[in-house]
């Protein structure tokens, strides 16, 4: 447990001085009397004030508008530009702040426009500026989101307001000693591996031009209320790092660390650990357990291929005395150690004349543990290593289209073989009829079919063993339909989803599904029937909510699901 | 039938056009002022700066009404042909209507003369701070599960992985309809409300986001690929 933790800390270690940028640290310092942001325009408005590019560049003007999405800066009114130590008087001030070129209107002594290039002002030249370099976007009548006196920005990162001032629009303004925004335009500051939750609001911590420190206010309904922390590096597009904890206030917690790379255009590698364990204070974990995956996937010209090997320890503790747990029952000691490599092969989509596509897969691997890969209770035979090899077919039809009808179908079939007598057989059949009612409400049925066998040959027994006593259900009900169960399960969906979106402001959207299994009896299995709505809206021009929950039907004593659905969207 | 050698018909037309031009000549002559809207961005050393980066010389006595002349307001100019100077100002908040734009200003009176600034529509570049809004309809990998929504992420919220639900058009087809102020570029990819179901390019790398700057009815058509969790 202690070395996993080690080798996580130190294999962390090394990625962050891999990430360490050249110019670390630089971050623009904006003062004003007044600063406005405008979070849906990424626009920094400010007045009687001052800006400073470490090493680069110092602005004082009378207004100074920096557009964070596009890096752009620009100065208004008695500008006094100070660029590698030589000052410069000017109009009005444009800068890229990305390639360093600006602009300057002049009118002391006469009249003129320069263009000055890499910010150098002794290589100015006289040139007319590009027609929009000085247009300043209206934010007349606009309430913004944050006030203060100071921002610092890092560049294409976040920016930092100290103190932060939100107004509302009852008048009453919310003071915060401090609040950074996030901005990165850059979607893998937002790569997370946070398990899923009903609710999930990221609170920005620190930034800086290579990471991300972020803390997450989470909500579900397994663990309530938690914490969470994860630190992101990022070096460009195409690498990213994340380390993670959660949740930090409960006794189980998961750590992990991704780290993604795409070597090229064509072959992208991914490397996950992580580490669960279960601990209450500083107290011997009753549980630890570790996992690692490593995929790296190549694109060919019409089709892609996957190495995937995973090395998993299913606990990381000593043997516990009484040779089965830690603790409590709830915490079982498994000392089996898995390892598995699969190798797959997917083609890409192939579109034939008439609308249709199909596509092919394959695969190939094995599973090995010294202690066995089946459970011992399943079969008596230890079989340490197993090979497996798999083909696939997916065939999608055109959408059909009658009348305000819409009509898609896909079917799909995958068979997978082991070295011991086991087969598995999928075969999944989907049709979609959709129909836009009016301008406001559409209406889509589903219907979905999904038939699975194991087949364990002679041995099928073995594995679905006739109960000698009468199966019961969940609730306790005799279920003597369960002993027909040997190997094959069949799931079908009917589910029609009803969309009401009278404008970008609200949306009403319900859902009813009627669900007909083999094996499914009275708690077994799925619920036959449940409802489900979902209200999206946008009571204030910056904030949308969204509210969802779903009904079972008292299906096992539950009549409303367990879980609400929870989102605030800017 | 010639007049001085020249045909009837050739000579009638180049008098029309004599005379046309004379007139146009006396007329300019007797309007001594012309009026132009467009967005303030500095008055300083008797110069007004328009966005456009004209400069335009403020006559001594100047006259002003309407709110205050601060960087990115709206204004009126009446400007006096004869000495090329700006006579009278009018500022408001919000854009004017109907009036000739500033890129109509004679070159000869503007005291800086970006010559890229006569590009028809650069002040049309400006956004006009309305909300419009903006469809965005996104085709999906067919072996999409049922029962999984679409959502859009984006550079609003972070990259949000469940920032909003997209509706459900068709077997393939999930739409949206966000407001959103004119002109702002917005940054997006889409997933099904987790961060282990993102949208992949076909060989399951990550993707770059999208990008789309919003404008009146403006309507993307966007495909995902795959799934990051779905081959």
């Amino acid at each position: 447990m202690r070395r996993s933790l080690f080798a996580l800390l130190a294999a962390w270690l090394a990625l962050a001085s891999l990430g360490r940028p050249a110019q670390a640290g630089e971050r623009i310092e904006l003062r004003g009397k007044h600063i406005s942001f405008f979070s849906d325009r990424l626009l920094l408005v400010a007045q009687a004030t001052a800006i400073d590019v470490p090493g680069r560049v110092r602005l004082r003007a009378d207004e100074i508008r920096y557009d964070l999405r596009n890096d752009r800066v620009l100065a208004a009114g008695h500008v006094h530009v100070v660029m590698h130590g030589r000052p410069l008087e000017a109009l009005a001030f444009a800068i890229d702040l990305h390639s360093g070129t600006a602009y300057a209107l002049l009118t002391d002594p006469l009249p003129d426009s320069l263009k000055i290039v890499h910010e150098r002002l002794s290589g100015a030249v006289h040139e007319a500026p590009p027609a929009d370099i000085f247009v300043l976007s209206d934010v007349n009548g606009l309430r913004p989101w944050i006030r203060g006196t100071h921002a610092s920005v890092t560049e294409n990162v976040g920016v930092t307001f100290a103190p932060a001032q939100f107004p509302t629009g009852s008048g009453i303004t919310v003071p915060s000693p401090r609040y950074l925004f996030v901005f990165a335009s850059n979607p893998n500051y937002a790569n997370n591996t946070l398990p899923g939750a009903a609710f999930d609001q990221p609170y920005a911590l620190a930034t800086g031009p290579h990471f991300a420190d972020l803390a997450h206010f989470r909500f579900d309904a397994q663990h309530g209320a938690t914490l969470a922390f994860d630190h992101h590096l990022v070096f460009g597009e195409n690498t990213y790092a994340i380390a993670s904890i959660a949740p930090v206030n409960r006794a189980a917690k998961v750590a992990a660390l991704t780290f993604s790379q795409k070597l090229g255009t064509k072959i992208n590698q991914t490397l996950t650990t992580s580490l669960s364990w279960f601990n209450t204070g500083f107290n011997q974990p009753l549980s630890a357990a570790q996992s690692t995956n490593y995929r790296i996937s190549k694109a060919l010209r019409h089709s892609y291929a996957q190495l995937s090997l995973t090395q998993s320890n299913n606990s990381l503790l000593p043997p516990p005395p009484n040779g089965q747990y830690w603790g409590d029952a709830g915490h079982g000691w498994d000392p089996r150690h898995p390892f598995s490599a699969d190798l797959q092969w997917n083609g890409y989509d192939v579109r034939l004349h008439n609308g249709f596509a199909f596509h092919l897969s394959s695969a190939f691997g094995y599973d090995h543990d010294a202690q066995g890969v089946i459970p011992l209770a399943n079969d008596p035979v230890p079989y340490h290593t197993i090979w497996h090899h798999g083909v696939g077919l997916f065939v999608q039809s055109p959408l059909f289209k009658y009348r305000d009808a819409t009509f898609g179908a896909t079917i799909e079939q995958d068979e997978k073989w082991y070295s011991y007598p086991h087969r598995v057989d999928q075969t999944s059949l989907r049709a979609t009829v959709s129909r836009r009612l009016n301008k406001t409400i559409n209406l889509v049925g589903t219907f979905d079919l999904q038939n699975q066998l194991d087949d364990y040959h002679a041995r099928q027994f073995v594995f679905f063993k006739p109960p000698a006593l009468p199966y019961l259900a969940s609730d306790g009900t005799p279920w003597p339909g369960y002993l027909a169960y040997a190997g094959a399960t069949t799931q079908r969906d009917y589910r029609l989803d009803a969309y009401y979106t009278p404008s970008g402001y609200f949306n009403f959207t319900t859902s009813f599904q009627y669900t007909h299994d083999f094996p499914q009896f009275h708690g077994f299995g799925r619920q036959p029937y449940s409802a489900s709505f979902d209200i999206r809206a946008r009571p204030f021009p910056n904030l949308g909510v969204e509210i969802g929950r779903s009904y079972y039907f008292n299906w096992n004593k539950q009549g409303w699901s367990p879980q609400w659905t929870f989102a605030v969207s800017p | 039938m010639d007049v001085c050698g020249v045909p009837v018909n050739r000579a009638l037309a180049i008098l029309a056009l004599l005379f046309a031009t004379l007139g146009a000549v006396c007329c300019a002559q007797g309007t001594p002022a012309a009026t132009f809207d467009g967005q303030l961005l500095a008055i300083q050393n008797q110069y007004l700066v328009l966005s456009t980066g004209d400069a335009l010389q403020l006559a001594s006595d100047a006259t002003f009404e309407g709110v205050a002349a601060k960087p990115g307001a709206f204004v009126r100019i009446t400007i006096d042909l004869r000495t090329k100077t700006v006579v009278h100002v009018v500022v408001a908040p919000h854009a004017f209507t109907g009036g000739r734009s500033v890129t109509e200003i004679p070159r000869d009176v503007v005291a800086v003369d970006p010559r890229s600034a006569r590009k028809a529509g650069s002040l049309a570049s400006a956004a006009s701070g309305q909300i419009v809004q903006v469809t965005i309809v996104v085709e999906v990998p067919a072996n999409t599960p049922t029962g999984d929504a679409v959502y859009l992420s984006s550079d609003r919220s972070n990259f949000s992985v469940s920032e909003v639900r997209m509706d459900q058009a068709d077997a393939l087809h999930w739409s949206l309809v966000l407001p959103l102020l004119d002109g702002t570029t917005l940054r997006y990819k889409f997933t099904r409300g987790s961060y282990a179901s993102t949208e992949r390019d076909r060989a399951g790398a990550d993707v770059p986001s999208r990008s789309l700057v919003a404008r009146k009815d403006l309507k993307t058509s966007d495909t995902v690929l795959r799934w990051a969790d779905l081959r």
